[in-house]
């Protein structure tokens, strides 16, 4: 059987799954189509200030209004996909990297250098998820890298945990026990024996994370730390719900649905398939305030040589 | 006796460690706001401020001396409980703290709260009915909950339920016709019951509403998760089929042997939510002009005032720390398991 | 039984809620109490230390607590009144002010005030020397620069209630700022302060800030003392002064409640010795709540608020509201809160040295465009530095026209200064010019207005070819960049700033502005203009003041130093039934008056 096919049946065989699946793959959709087309496949030009029309309701020639410059909100809610959708990717992508290597590291060498990768994430995951970001953010400057900075540095730690945890699991197993012993070379372990099985649950782990990610990423925009003023992003035009939404509640309230709608995808689809693939696992799962019961598990647990 | 002795070791261990990630917590916190900061030295002296005042203030908080320097300073400071003048109000930063600190804790404690109560009781209802259309919705709703925006629930709220129906205030922590009562908490609420003062007491209440149930309502997902499959996960252990084989009745079943495994199960999320739920106030108290520490920490973000960030860091740093210490420790008294396994 | 706990839970949280909020909405909903006003405003005060505080709220609560030896006369802004002052004589050459103090003057606690209150107040500004003491350092100093010299360390040692033969030495010597009299007379003498020795006549004006309140000495040396460059940490949230109110509660960040002073002086005064600035209060308490515009709007409709701050914008939201007094102010009001111009730093990025530059961005601003969107049509053009509504303005700028848009003047004189250049149809000129290098604009990223504005001025000036980077800063961050000295060392050259009054005078906006040698006022440090603000400032013709006003006014038009924007009008935002507020521009209580005193209800 194609195991495109495959993957897809398995989605669609649970009612969670496949509602998350579809609203995610028709953000990507959109997403991917906006970065290749550009603004040309937009009613409107997303940066364009129109003095003329600004604060305009919802009408056919402006289906979710314009906003306080007259700039189009639909087209400025599209225009930000690839910004929210992406800048969340990345932040998943590259806490899930750290969270990999160091991971690894701490569960298959164990000892002294565990101890001290273990240490580093308790500390990192102790300090305050949002405060601490908030605080890089705004002494970097508003730029789109240094906002991914500001979340990676508390994104990562409780990557290194899950993969540790998995690693610690997978190499009291038989087999890695007999290469060791074989003496195969680390890499080929990492290759053959440990990743593949720690690769689900990892990517578990990160589609429901996205979400989450996008969530604070947001937080930030709404706070107007960290994202430059101009860039269109779902926080930051939500933002307008601080000090407008007495008389133009829709111009906030249309993108924070926006939010909601793409971090519900992500989250249905991540427990969705967790339901599916690993019932097991699920109960460690569940993104940003799944990491807490994530940790509160691990102190269950512990797993300990 | 062998078991207290393991369990005093225990502690030991757990109190150790959380004292050096303390510590390191402090440098690391250092480091970023020292290293990272450009001269604020001429934006807490205020506008139009002259070459000297500005000279003042870099004497006064030593910013042109080495970091080294500045940390003994800073770490003697710590260490004192002599947390200095904040740059830009001018007051002792101690005292904002401790003047800040109750009202995010009464804002947190209440959310808490209803977590708990709506958190765990919606978790026994799907668990219950595992599996039918309410166990699913339950799920529905919580996933929901947890995917919304923090500032789109707290402005939907003030919107709904203060602007368009007008039932609760806007904002603020108590009516400014209300005297407050004599401080003996910090806490609003509680010192204005200790003094009797019941009128404050309602208000006080009364503006705890909104801003408690939005904080509660994203947060509520995690306990009635953990608590329904807590719940689900005993349902069928041997000693509850066996209760229920024995004939006791299903009702006393349900409650007392469930139930209470259920909890015990979101007994240390319980913990580790109250240091989750302390550092995500920011939003709401912004939102909610609630005079937090949360609000503050935004407040001296956005003026570089990082004498002060510094100490609401570590303050919220502390605070996550101790509730994993505490929820480490009540789950090793609880589950003498975890003390066998070594840490 | 499960159903029993399900409903069981539910009961309880209904039960609660439903309990809590029909008892708040018992209480609390439109019953309003008759002695107590309600303002809402944003912005929570800066500090509460009349010698610290620099900023509108926070010079609002100081209004109301503390009392200077003068205050402007009723909504007039060139003439005052006594307020500790009983009257007062200067000297034919503008040099020497002659006070003499009422009688019988007490601190809320108690305790006297009198010249040597005065004495000690003002050297305690000039001595602490925070932000705002420039207001009163301009003219007055804490030596004479030759054998005479006020320290912290004389201030604290001072027995201000039975002064000693050397306390009297100091206080009374003569060739000082301030000197005591006796204990109801105290002459203060200009010519000691950086202007030189000159006089200068807006002094009064800058006499009715905080800057000048009578402060309680043995209040201060009981808690710290006067110490040299440094605020007083008790000070800054403490506050005993002379004033009709006193400092009730004061919730950081929340709110700040005063209460009619129980033992004011002025109680008993017979009718004709009284004035508006210190008859009693008739309303016992005034509660100042900071929210959120969301929250104010949400509380003036409620009847929770009955006087609120918003922005103009909101005119036709607010006209909706039943029982509400809306008006839009005259602009005087407008420009004594804020007149906006961009800023070019030429020492920080040569190019603003050339005049083409600075006229092809001028031209290129669209503002009527940044009037009708971001204002609604309620702000107005001007031409600086008066800002409009004050004194002179009309004959500083007679012959002049606002700056207007002109998108192919704005290219062409684009091009002329060596740039390439676009004209409105596209097409590019001086196609071998160089590309006008990208340029850093700082504005208030605090200021929902500013960001709009300075969103529009940056596609306004990418249509002619000049990029730049939007750099907001969060309002003390950008305060801090515009008013430093820093010029040429700035990575912020170019900016959207504004002025707002520290005293109700032309002199203040046009000094700041023509020679303030900040940031944000870096287009002109010229000794001609110089000499011109000297002039006007020190002359008591009107004839030569308007003379050097307008010359000033058309050298900064003609060399396009600072391009002129906007002034947005102000908005009165009061409950039907309140009545008595008396505006004047020098006023900070929501914006436009000065005490709250006079404030009381028809119904």
């Amino acid at each position: 059987m194609n195991p495109l096919k495959k993957a897809l049946g398995i989605i669609f065989s649970n009612g969670l799954s496949a509602a998350g699946f579809i609203i995610v793959i028709s953000f990507i959709v959109i997403t991917i189509a906006y970065s290749v087309i550009g603004n040309s496949m937009l009613p409107y030009n997303p940066y364009e200030v129109n003095l003329y029309e600004t604060n305009m309701p919802p009408s056919p020639t402006h289906i979710f209004g314009t906003d306080n410059l007259g700039r189009d909100i639909f087209s400025r809610i599209i225009a930000a996909l690839p910004i929210d959708i992406g800048m969340s990717l990345l932040i998943v992508a590259i806490s899930a990297l750290i969270g990999l290597f160091l991971g690894v590291i701490a569960g298959y060498f164990r000892g002294f250098i565990e101890e001290i990768i273990m240490r580093a994430t308790d500390l990192f995951l102790a300090f305050p998820p949002l405060i601490l970001p908030m605080a890089i953010a705004a002494t970097l400057g508003p730029s789109l890298t240094n906002a991914l900075i500001s979340l990676v540095v508390v994104w990562w730690p409780p990557y290194v945990r899950l993969v540790r945890g998995n690693t610690l699991q997978i190499s009291a197993q038989d087999f890695i026990t007999m290469s060791k012993v074989l003496n195969t070379p680390f890499i080929r372990i990492l290759i053959k024996g440990i990743l593949p099985n720690i690769i689900t649950t990892l990517l578990i782990y990160a589609t429901m994370d996205v979400g989450t990610a996008m969530l604070e990423l947001s937080t930030l925009g709404f706070l107007g730390i960290g994202i430059p003023v101009t860039t269109p992003e779902l926080g930051m035009m939500a933002s307008i719900l601080s000090t407008n939404f007495f008389v133009y509640p829709l111009e906030g309230l249309i993108p924070s649905l926006f939010i909601f709608l793409i971090v519900m995808g992500f989250s249905l689809l991540g427990e969705g398939l967790a339901e599916i693939i690993d019932p097991n696992i699920r109960t460690h799962l569940i993104s940003r305030r799944k990491r807490i019961e994530e940790m509160a598990k691990m102190k269950k647990y512990p797993v300990q040589g | 006796m062998e078991g207290i002795r393991e369990l005093a070791i225990y502690i030991g261990r757990r109190v150790l460690t959380s004292i050096l990630v303390i510590f390191a917590a402090v440098i690391i916190v250092f480091l970023i706001s020292h290293v990272l900061t450009s001269n604020p030295a001429a934006l807490w002296a205020g506008p139009k401020a002259k070459p000297s005042t500005i000279n003042y203030i870099i004497e006064r908080y030593h910013l042109k001396d080495p970091l080294y320097i500045q940390f003994e300073y800073f770490t003697l400071n710590l260490l004192t409980g002599n947390l200095g003048l904040d740059p830009v109000t001018g007051k002792p930063i101690a005292s904002e703290i401790l003047f800040y600190f109750p009202n995010t804790l009464e804002l947190v404690l209440s959310a808490l709260l209803i977590i708990i109560i709506v958190g765990v009781g919606l978790g026994y209802i799907a668990a219950i009915k595992f599996g039918s259309k309410i166990d699913a919705a339950i799920r529905i709703f919580y996933t929901a909950a947890w995917a919304s925006p923090i500032y789109l629930i707290s402005v939907f709220f003030i919107l709904a339920f203060s602007s368009w129906i007008p039932l609760f205030p806007s904002g603020g922590m108590y009516s400014s016709t209300i005297i407050p009562p004599r401080t003996i908490t910090g806490i609003f609420v509680l010192d204005s019951l200790l003094n009797l003062d019941f009128s404050a007491f309602l208000d006080g209440l009364y503006h705890l509403v909104l801003p408690s149930v939005s904080l509660a309502f994203l947060n509520f997902g995690i306990i009635t998760r953990i608590s329904r499959n807590g719940i689900l996960s005993v349902k069928w252990l041997p000693h509850v089929k066996l209760a229920k084989a024995k004939g006791l009745d299903e009702k006393y079943v349900n409650r007392y042997h469930i139930l209470r495994n259920g909890l015990i199960e979101s007994n240390t999320m319980i913990a580790v939510m109250f240091g989750w739920l302390i550092t995500g106030t920011v939003v709401t108290e912004e939102i909610f002009s609630w005079p937090g520490v949360g609000r503050f920490a935004y407040e001296a973000i956005t003026s570089d005032n990082y004498p002060v960030l510094i100490y609401i860091v570590i303050l919220f740093t502390v605070f996550v720390i101790v509730a994993n210490l505490i929820a480490d420790i009540l789950y090793a008294i609880l589950d003498p398991r975890i003390r066998m396994g070594g840490e | 039984m499960k159903r029993g706990l399900l409903y069981a839970i539910i009961a309880i949280v209904v039960v609660v809620l439903v309990v809590v909020s029909v008892i708040g909405v018992m209480q609390y909903s439109p019953k309003k109490v008759k002695d107590t006003l309600v303002v809402e405003e944003g912005e929570y005060p800066d500090s509460l230390d009349p010698a610290v505080t620099y900023s509108t709220p926070g010079w609002e609560i100081m209004n109301q607590i503390y009392q200077g030896l003068v205050a402007p006369n009723g909504t007039s802004y060139t003439t005052y009144i006594g307020v500790l002052a009983k009257n007062w004589t200067i000297s034919p050459d503008g040099m020497n002010y002659t006070f003499y103090l009422r009688n019988n003057i007490t601190f809320s606690n108690g305790d006297p005030c009198n010249a040597y209150t005065i004495w000690f107040s003002i050297y305690r500004t000039i001595i602490m020397d925070q932000a705002p003491a420039w207001i009163l350092t301009q003219n007055l100093a804490a030596g004479n620069g030759i054998d005479f010299n006020i320290t912290a360390e004389i201030l604290n040692s001072i027995n201000y209630t039975h002064p000693s033969q050397r306390d009297l030495y100091y206080m009374e010597y003569p060739n000082q700022s301030v000197q005591v009299v006796n204990p109801n007379e105290l002459i203060i003498h200009l010519g000691y302060g950086y202007n030189g020795h000159k006089p200068y006549n807006a002094f009064l004006a800058t006499l009715i800030t905080p800057m000048a309140a009578a402060v309680d000495p043995i209040v201060i040396q009981n808690h710290g003392g006067v110490v040299a460059g440094s605020p007083n940490s008790w000070m800054e949230s403490n506050a005993i002064g002379t004033g009709f109110y006193t400092l009730y509660s004061n919730i950081p960040g929340q709110s700040i409640t005063l209460m009619a002073s129980e033992n004011y002086w002025a109680k008993n005064l017979p009718q004709n010795e009284l004035n508006y600035a210190i008859e009693p209060p008739h309303i016992k308490y005034i509660i100042l709540n900071y929210k959120s515009l969301d929250a104010r709007l949400t509380d003036i409709k409620s009847g929770n608020a009955q006087i609120i701050e918003a922005p103009v914008q909101y005119y036709s939201t607010l006209k909706n509201i039943s029982n509400i007094n809306v008006k839009v102010l005259p602009i005087v009001f407008g420009s004594s809160q804020g007149a906006y111009y961009i800023y070019m730093d030429p020492y920080a990025f040569p190019p603003f040295e050339n005049l083409s530059v600075r006229k092809a961005i001028t031209y290129a601003i669209d503002y009527q465009g940044i009037i009708n969107g971001v204002f609604k049509g309620f702000a107005s053009q001007w031409i600086g530095p008066i800002p409009p509504g004050f004194p002179y303005y009309n004959e500083s700028t007679a012959g002049l026209v606002p700056y207007q848009q002109n998108l192919t003047l704005a290219a062409e004189f684009l091009a002329d200064a060596g740039y390439k250049a676009y004209l409105p149809n596209g097409t590019l000129i001086n196609k071998n010019g160089k590309d006008f290098p990208q340029v850093n604009f700082l504005y208030d990223g605090d200021s929902p207005s500013e960001t709009a504005a300075a969103q529009i001025i940056q596609q306004n000036l990418a249509k002619i070819g000049i990029n730049i980077n939007l750099r907001p800063l969060t309002f003390s961050a950008f305060e801090a960049v515009v008013w430093s000295y820093d010029v040429s060392n700035t990575s912020y050259p170019m900016g959207l700033n504004f002025y707002t009054e520290d005293y109700t005078a032309s002199i203040d906006y046009v000094s700041a502005l023509a020679t303030g040698g900040y940031v944000g006022t870096s287009g002109y440090t010229n000794s001609t203009v110089f000499n011109w603000t000297v002039n006007a400032s020190t002359t008591f013709d009107e004839n030569a003041i308007i003379q050097n006003f307008s010359l000033i006014t058309h050298a900064m038009y003609e060399q396009y130093v600072m391009t002129w924007l906007y002034v947005p009008y102000i908005l009165s935002i009061t409950e039907n039934d309140v009545a008595g507020i008396i505006p004047n521009p020098a006023g900070s209580g929501a914006g436009y008056f000065m005490y709250y005193n006079t404030i009381y209800y028809t119904t």
